[in-house]
């Protein structure tokens, strides 16, 4: 490992001395004979919490009001259809109901009255 | 002991180990690491009060529990990593509401001191200093100013030394560059 990078350089920035602490850290923290004093509450963290706590309070006011203004959910809700017939006689009907469809539209398909017959055939209509 | 303290803790307790509860002990530790533990902070966290809170939260840690010194090899390395753990919460406690955390923070220099002539003042290498990526930031103060080594970096960031020295490289490219446009 190449602890050794651009000197010129780094010994330039090394010649700044970082700012020590100010002068009155040491007496905030630690008492006259050494032990450590307790950091009194910033007003910033006060605030801080009282904006949290407002931010909740509204959210859930407004979560209630929401909620009891709202209109009430569907009760009667239809059951699936069941359906009960082979799946393939639901596809014979349904390409019997395309092909009906594309003789109404009149859509000539050369094999298409062929299918049709043989379809109405099938399902005997 | 978890790995992250391996690097500063050995199991064997230290005669010279501060931590013994007395507050003298205590005293001592704050006089001999408290100006590269603020200077650290001030890199770390966002203005310089949160950087003088975060210094009193890890030496009111230390008073709670002295015991977490006592075979503490390396007590400045400890006394990083504690640090730069009491920040980190900080900010994972407040930061859903603060924006720009990341961006904050920057080396505060106290002038120049010794040398030939400077070729940029103080107050630049702070601006370049805050422009640089945080991770940036931090490796290039660490081996700048603390004089760490790229694997005691290694070992307080949890990245590998080969990262701590290539963001170095980086860092420095880029520093150059800012100072030269000043």
């Amino acid at each position: 490992m190449n602890d050794t990078a651009p000197e010129t350089f780094e010994e330039q920035l090394r010649r700044f001395r970082p700012a020590p602490p100010p002068q009155g850290l040491r007496s905030r923290l630690l008492a006259g004979d050494g032990s450590v004093r307790r950091p009194p509450v910033r007003w910033e963290r006060l605030v801080r919490i009282a904006a949290a706590a407002v931010i909740a309070a509204a959210l859930l006011v407004h979560g209630l009001v929401e909620r009891s203004t709202a209109p009430p959910p569907p009760t009667a809700v239809a059951p699936p259809r069941t359906e009960t017939r082979p799946v393939e006689l639901r596809q014979i009907e349904l390409i019997a109901a395309w092909s009906r469809q594309a003789a109404r539209t009149q859509v000539r398909l050369p094999d298409l009255a062929a299918r049709r017959a043989q379809l109405e055939a099938l399902l005997g209509s | 002991m978890n790995a992250r303290d391996r690097h500063s803790r050995k199991t064997a307790p230290q005669a010279t180990a501060p931590g013994s509860g007395a507050p003298a002990a205590l005293a001592r530790l704050y006089d001999e690491h408290a100006a590269r533990l603020y200077a650290y902070a001030c890199v770390l966290a966002r203005s310089p009060d949160e950087a003088e809170d975060v210094v009193q939260s890890v030496f009111l840690r230390l008073a709670k529990r002295p015991g977490r010194m006592v075979g503490v090899e390396n007590p400045r390395a400890y006394l990083f990593r504690s640090l730069r753990n009491e920040v980190l919460r900080q900010r994972s406690r407040w930061g859903r509401w603060r924006r720009g955390d990341a961006a904050a923070g920057t080396v505060h220099l106290n002038g120049y001191v010794t040398g030939a002539e400077a070729q940029f003042d103080a107050e630049a290498v702070e601006r370049a200093m805050a422009a640089l990526p945080p991770g940036q930031r931090e490796v290039v103060f660490l081996k700048v100013w603390q004089e760490m080594t790229f694997a005691e970096i290694a070992a307080l960031l949890d990245i590998p030394a080969n990262t701590a020295a290539s963001r170095y490289r980086y860092a420095l490219e880029k520093l150059r560059g800012l100072l030269r446009n000043e």
